[in-house]
């Protein structure tokens, strides 16, 4: 084969046959497809990860603050 | 994604009979991908089974936005092969070597017709240039069997490739090429140092 540094269609062509040719269709064994679905089906749950973000937890805790900086603004007030 | 298969991955998330029939519909597409990327099928099968167990760890995150189930799991196969690799590169296995280097377990389509002597070299021929352009294709990086399994064992579009692999069509397009021109170069030294090993007495 030619070591040039470019494809010409018809190489591209001959290189795509030669794919299609090697990589020939392959099926997995019935027996693995039926044990696999068994382990998968009766896999031990695996519990939830925490959220790192929870929508609830973050607006009470800029509520919070929010009132804070309420209250010290009110009572820093000079009378 | 078609409808049908939004709700199914919907109901996946809580019942596992529902991710049963995800498992069902992908399971021979996953274990094509893992047995071209591994080369055996005690790996492949051990994989595939890995790939799923992950998706159904992890189905809770799987967010449908443009991405389609089918790519998620794809995406997953290729981290657990990836991983794969990295681990087995400590044991000196190979992959797709062992495809080409094991021809009676992972033998080619039968060409030939029993007693049809040129009918075998032919055979023998063919074999042996799918064995070299098997090894020349693991030589390879990772990225660029992924793309070649993809597309001609997956049969996928570009398009579709480059939602799997996060790229764009033209960027696909573009990795093919040079991938092609670098397999072009592997299989010239695969056909030398076949040459040269043959050659020794």
């Amino acid at each position: 084969m030619r070591p040039a540094a470019r494809l010409t269609d018809a190489d591209i062509a001959w290189l795509e046959a030669r794919l299609r040719e090697a990589f020939t269709p392959v099926v997995p064994r019935a027996e693995f497809i039926a044990d696999a679905r068994q382990r998968l089906l009766h896999a031990p749950a695996r519990p939830k990860p925490p959220r790192a973000f929870n929508p609830t937890v973050l607006l009470a805790v800029v509520l919070a603050l929010l009132s804070l900086v309420a209250a010290l603004w009110f009572f820093r007030r000079p009378q | 994604m078609s409808e049908n298969e939004s709700e199914l991955v919907r109901r996946a998330k809580t019942d596992r009979e529902a991710f049963g029939v995800l498992y069902e519909r992908y399971v021979t597409a996953i274990y094509r991908y893992v047995y071209y990327r591994v080369g055996n099928v005690e790996d492949a099968e051990d994989l595939t089974a890995r790939v799923f167990l992950r998706a159904l760890n992890h189905i809770h995150r799987y967010d449908e936005r443009g991405l389609p189930f089918s790519a998620w799991l794809y995406r997953i196969a290729h981290n657990v092969v990836v991983n794969f690799h990295r681990d087995q590169r400590r044991h000196h296995l190979l992959s797709l070597e062992a495809v080409a280097e094991d021809p009676e377990r992972h033998p080619a389509p039968a060409q030939h017709s029993e007693g049809d002597p040129e009918a075998v070299d032919q055979a023998l021929d063919a074999a042996r240039a799918r064995e070299q352009l098997l090894r020349a294709i693991r030589r390879l990086p990772e990225d660029r069997q992924h793309l070649l399994v993809l597309k001609f064992v997956q049969g996928l579009s570009n398009a579709e490739i480059g939602m799997i692999m996060n790229r764009s069509e033209g960027a696909v397009k573009s990795l093919y090429h040079r991938t092609l021109l670098q397999l072009r170069t592997l299989m010239a030294q695969v056909e030398q140092e076949n040459r040269i090993s043959t050659s020794k007495p």
